[in-house]
């Protein structure tokens, strides 16, 4: 026996109950070998970062299940003859954290993970609790940083779990407090206010050197403005600067 | 802070990269949607392998984007 997890992406216009039939029908085949299905979440339907066989969206579920390797062809097999499933992938998850797992910004996937894992071992339940802590710390993090998003949501998480979801929140404050002095300065010198805010963007997480470099030429500063202001949107996950340097560019953007 | 010197999977004592959390992994990819080298990250060599079959995965699944902004 293995730990096992499987990742479905059905076709988004399926109905539900015939989501859950299908589910129910693989998941018997996993029983039927004396498999266990341990936790199952729904993260329902999420847009696909780009079209499978044309669909913009899918129906997301992760099962975790433990299972001897013999079932698995089976149910392989099966899936793959399923054209409502668009993609799905098993891993071996021995060594991942237990579902409740954050992926989901809403909370309530997780809430259900939770109450089907605790049920289970009680060892397996604690071990994934405090797993699950960490992340919603780690989440809290993120979420703080992202400002706009949901960050009522991540941190109640937080708190709930308890952890330390105070360091997380100050951690992001701070660095956009960073930021916002890092940008003023940059609006002070006033030298290329363009280039220099297309490279406080790329800084703040990483690459983005083509944007720094773009907005750097002068050419139309504010169309670099605006880049380097999206830039900053997709990465927000990463840290706290993002909306400090979004006012920032188009506060330039105007004065230039 | 132009560069992360540490590993953030070691800080945060992860056991395993997870590749369902694409918000993560979303900071170990360009704005092409390539994996980033260690030395823009400062992830380990351990976690960097983890990330990087993580980064596959979430391809795969279509949590991240194979190309970005083209």
């Amino acid at each position: 026996m293995r730990d096992y997890e499987i990742i479905y992406i059905f076709r988004s216009s399926l109905a539900l109950g015939d989501i859950e039939a299908k589910l129910d029908r693989y998941h018997s085949i996993i029983t039927a070998g004396q498999g266990e299905i341990a936790a199952s979440v729904q993260w329902g339907k999420r847009q696909l970062a780009y079209p499978i066989q044309k669909q913009p969206n899918g129906y997301y579920v992760v099962v975790q299940f433990t299972s001897d390797p013999g079932p698995l062809n089976e149910l392989e097999r099966v899936l793959k003859l399923d054209e409502d499933l668009l993609r799905y992938l098993i891993v071996l998850s021995d060594r991942l954290p237990p579902l409740p797992d954050g992926v989901e910004d809403d909370g309530k996937g997780d809430a259900a993970a939770r109450e089907d894992k605790s049920p289970d071992t009680s060892d397996e339940a604690s071990e994934g609790a405090a797993a699950g802590a960490e992340e919603a710390a780690a989440d809290a993090d993120g979420g703080a940083a992202d400002v706009g998003d949901e960050p009522a949501g991540d941190d109640g998480e937080a708190a709930g779990e308890g952890d330390e979801p105070a360091e997380g929140d100050g951690e992001a404050a701070g660095e956009s407090d960073e930021a916002a002095g890092e940008s003023d300065e940059a609006a002070g010198e006033g030298d290329e206010p363009a280039g220099d805010d297309g490279e406080m963007a790329g800084e703040s997480d990483e690459p983005a050197s083509d944007e720094g470099e773009a907005a750097g030429e002068g050419d139309e500063p504010a169309e670099g403005d605006g880049e380097a202001a999206g830039e900053s949107d997709e990465p927000a996950d990463g840290d706290g600067e993002a909306a400090g340097d979004e006012s920032d560019g188009s506060r330039i953007g105007e004065g230039a | 802070m132009a560069f992360q010197k540490t590993c953030r999977f070691c800080e945060s004592h992860a056991a395993q990269v997870d590749y369902k959390d694409s918000r993560i992994l979303e900071r170990y990819i360009s704005d092409r949607g390539k994996i980033l080298p260690r030395r823009a990250t400062g992830t380990c060599a351990r976690h960097q392998r983890q990330v990087s079959t993580a980064i596959k995965r979430a391809r795969y699944l279509a949590l991240l984007p194979y190309i970005r902004g083209f």
